[in-house]
């Protein structure tokens, strides 16, 4: 079992993919609304949403992760575990891009949301065996993708330590 | 035979008078609740809101359909606000007007679920009712939720807004015990599902969570005989619920109340009757063929292309299920009735804010302010009241929180406008100036430059509309008492009174906007 899943070296770089992007959508999202919370609500509440916010991201980037290393282990080691990191990352630029899409396309618009949603499926599980096609076949994409996710990597200097105080903020917020 | 009564005969009668008295006091206390004769002699507080409820189809009111037989009984052991009005038009504005006693273009909530501005979160009506009464707190409306969330320091007991649906899963904030921190953050940011900005600051999670929830919606629809239009929903939040569980629901809280709390302030704001209008099948051939027919007014610049017809079919199911809504009010009266509250509580009945059918408009998100939008429904029962009194001066939702401040024995803080609402403590004031505000569409940090101001006094009603897109610095003037429809504007016709309390109308806007304005 522990033979089928990736090294962590690879790991990491996906890793720091996800939640780049995942904590930095929640994070635009926080900014568009902290001026007016500035007026509305307390900076300890307002942080305390903040906090909220981490933690979710948190459980999203460890649901993502997980859901690629479970494909690491149902999937032959030379289709996934070996180009961990480059598969890893197109996949995950893929679906949460195409979440983005989804979200932005709907944003305003209640009617079609729900009967759009498998299509939406169906057009990101092509994109995907499409996109990991091409990864495999073109050389300098598979480059430029490993060097993104390997300079991404940085951002977990950040999103770690600040994920460890959102969660312990939550935490003694629930205590009492 | 002598008709007359010997003494020996008095004094045997006047004792079994006083037995029988005696012992029919010894049943009701019986019946009631032992905290009940520990009260400390102020009165229970039970202020009932049913959003989107305007004045104009109620039948208490006078509305040709008969509407509101229950509202008809509660006038009778009432006082009737004739002339009442919301400080908004939709709920964030009009609740946050009745929960602070303050002008939209004060408490600044303004916006589609805004919030009120950080500087008077403390001066709310739980607060200001004060701890000398337990403090209970439901709405079914999120925009509502969101205020009493603003003011959860000040509430004994809040319960979830989702209480009593059909499928009563508590949101997302509500599983913490951080609740209302947690609510801000999940239902109002992470997994927000409005459509401003209509994107949830969870992309994967909030993704999610919206497609449940709309899924669910959908099942709502159908499948259930009693709701041929489907259930009641809450769209904001995909969340249905059956009005009679949710008043089933309301007793229970008040009967516990009543066991547990002496005195106490319930504030309970019903979704109902809100669109969708959903009524059920006992009130789906109401006012059937009945020949009503609505004036028709001019189509209004900004209308949203309605024809007259469309409209009215959908004031027809509007009235229905203000009916069914008015059987449950009937049916939560009754039960007070029963448990005694009458006569020694405060029962409020009113609204947040109206409902258009008209002009070529439907609903109430629309830059107007027309009676059917704000002219709202106020009755107060006094404990132990049991005669009809009317009160025909105008008066404002931002009276309702000083008038239930004087009740709890309290001073209200200095710097509102609202005022102690006559036959309650205060007196009648025809000179004095109501107003409502409409400025969605305007930054709640910034002056009110994208705004409509509805002024009412005396008989007069001016409108003001600034900032919109072919409809800037126009001016409407009625006069109500010979106009109620606001068919007739008196712009042209009437120079010396428009000149007069336009002045008014644009000082009090100078006013409130000063704050605001860059230094």
């Amino acid at each position: 079992m522990k033979n089928r899943l990736p090294k962590i070296q690879d790991i990491v770089p996906v890793y720091a993919i996800i939640s780049f992007i995942l904590y930095g959508w929640t994070f635009v999202l926080f900014f568009w609304k902290f001026p007016s919370w500035l007026d509305f609500l307390t900076p300890a509440e307002i942080f305390g949403a903040f906090s909220y916010g981490v933690l979710t991201n948190l459980i999203e980037s460890l649901i993502v992760i997980g859901g690629l290393l479970c494909l690491c282990v149902l999937l032959p080691p030379r289709t996934m575990r070996d180009a961990f990191a480059a598969y890893g990352s197109v996949i995950t630029i893929i679906v949460l891009g195409s979440a983005m899409l989804y979200q932005y396309q709907f944003r305003a618009v209640r009617l079609g949301f729900t009967s759009g949603i498998r299509l939406w499926f169906v057009a990101t599980v092509f994109a995907i065996l499409l996109s990991v096609f091409l990864t495999a076949k073109i050389k300098i994409l598979k480059s430029i993708i490993l060097n993104i996710s390997d300079r991404m990597v940085i951002f977990l200097y950040i999103i770690v330590p600040l994920s460890i105080i959102c969660v312990l903020d939550v935490v003694v917020r629930n205590l009492g | 035979m002598s008709p007359s009564i010997s003494r020996r005969e008095l004094l045997k009668m006047l004792a079994l008078l006083s037995a029988g008295a005696a012992t029919s006091s010894w049943t009701t206390a019986r019946f009631l609740p032992a905290v009940l004769a520990d009260s400390n002699g102020k009165p229970n507080i039970i202020l009932i809101v049913t959003d989107t409820t305007s004045a104009t189809n109620l039948s208490v009111y006078g509305y040709p359909r008969h509407t509101t037989p229950s509202l008809e009984k509660l006038a009778e052991r009432s006082t009737v606000f004739h002339s009442h009005y919301s400080g908004g038009s939709f709920t964030t504005a009009g609740t946050a007007t009745l929960l602070t006693g303050l002008y939209p273009w004060s408490h600044r909530a303004i916006n589609q679920m805004g919030l009120v501005d950080r500087k008077i979160v403390s001066e709310n009506m739980f607060d200001l009712v004060g701890n000398g009464y337990y403090r209970f707190a439901f709405t079914q409306n999120m925009a509502a939720d969101v205020l009493l969330g603003q003011f959860y320091r000040d509430i004994d007991q809040h319960i979830p807004t989702t209480s009593f649906s059909v499928r009563p899963d508590p949101l997302i904030g509500s599983r913490f015990k951080d609740s209302a921190v947690a609510f801000n953050a999940y239902d109002d940011f992470l997994f927000d599902m409005k459509n401003d900005p209509g994107l949830p600051g969870s992309l994967l999670l909030g993704l999610a969570y919206k497609a449940l929830h709309l899924g669910k919606e959908e099942s709502y629809r159908y499948g259930y005989p009693a709701y041929p239009l489907g259930l009641p929903i809450r769209k904001d939040v995909s969340l249905a619920f059956l009005n009679e569980t949710v008043y089933d629901g309301l007793k229970s809280e008040v009967g516990d109340l009543l066991k547990k709390h002496s005195p106490f302030f319930a504030y309970f704001h019903l979704w109902s009757p809100h669109e969708p209008y959903h009524p059920s099948k006992a009130f789906m051939n109401l006012f059937n063929k009945d020949n009503y027919k609505p004036i028709e007014k001019p189509t209004a610049p900004m209308d949203q292309g309605m024809s007259y017809s469309d409209l009215n079919i959908q004031r027809l199911y509007y009235d229905r299920y203000i009916a069914n809504v008015d059987y449950e009010i009937g049916t939560l009266l009754d039960f007070m009735e029963q448990a005694g509250l009458f006569e020694n509580s405060t029962i409020i009945y009113t609204s947040d804010h109206g409902q258009m059918h008209e002009r070529g408009i439907f609903g109430h998100v629309t830059p107007y302010l027309y009676e059917p939008l704000v002219h709202i429904p106020l009755m107060i029962s006094a404990p132990g009241q049991n005669v009809r009194r009317d009160i025909y001066t105008p008066t404002s939702s931002i009276d309702v929180l000083p008038t239930l401040v004087n009740l709890a024995g309290r001073q209200m803080p200095a710097g509102g406008s609202g005022k102690i609402l006559p036959d309650l403590g205060g007196t009648e004031d025809t000179e004095r100036s109501i107003f409502s505000v409409e400025a969605k569409a305007n930054s709640a940090f910034a002056p009110l430059t994208k705004t409509t101001i509805a002024m009412v006094k005396g008989d007069y009603k001016l409108i003001y509309y600034k900032g919109y897109r072919g409809t800037d610095n126009v001016f409407e003037l009625y006069n109500l008492h010979d106009d109620i429809e606001e068919l007739q504007n008196l712009v042209p016709k009437n120079p010396s009174n428009l000149a007069r309390l336009k002045e008014e109308l644009l000082d009090n806007l100078a006013q409130a906007n000063r704050p605001f304005e860059k230094k």
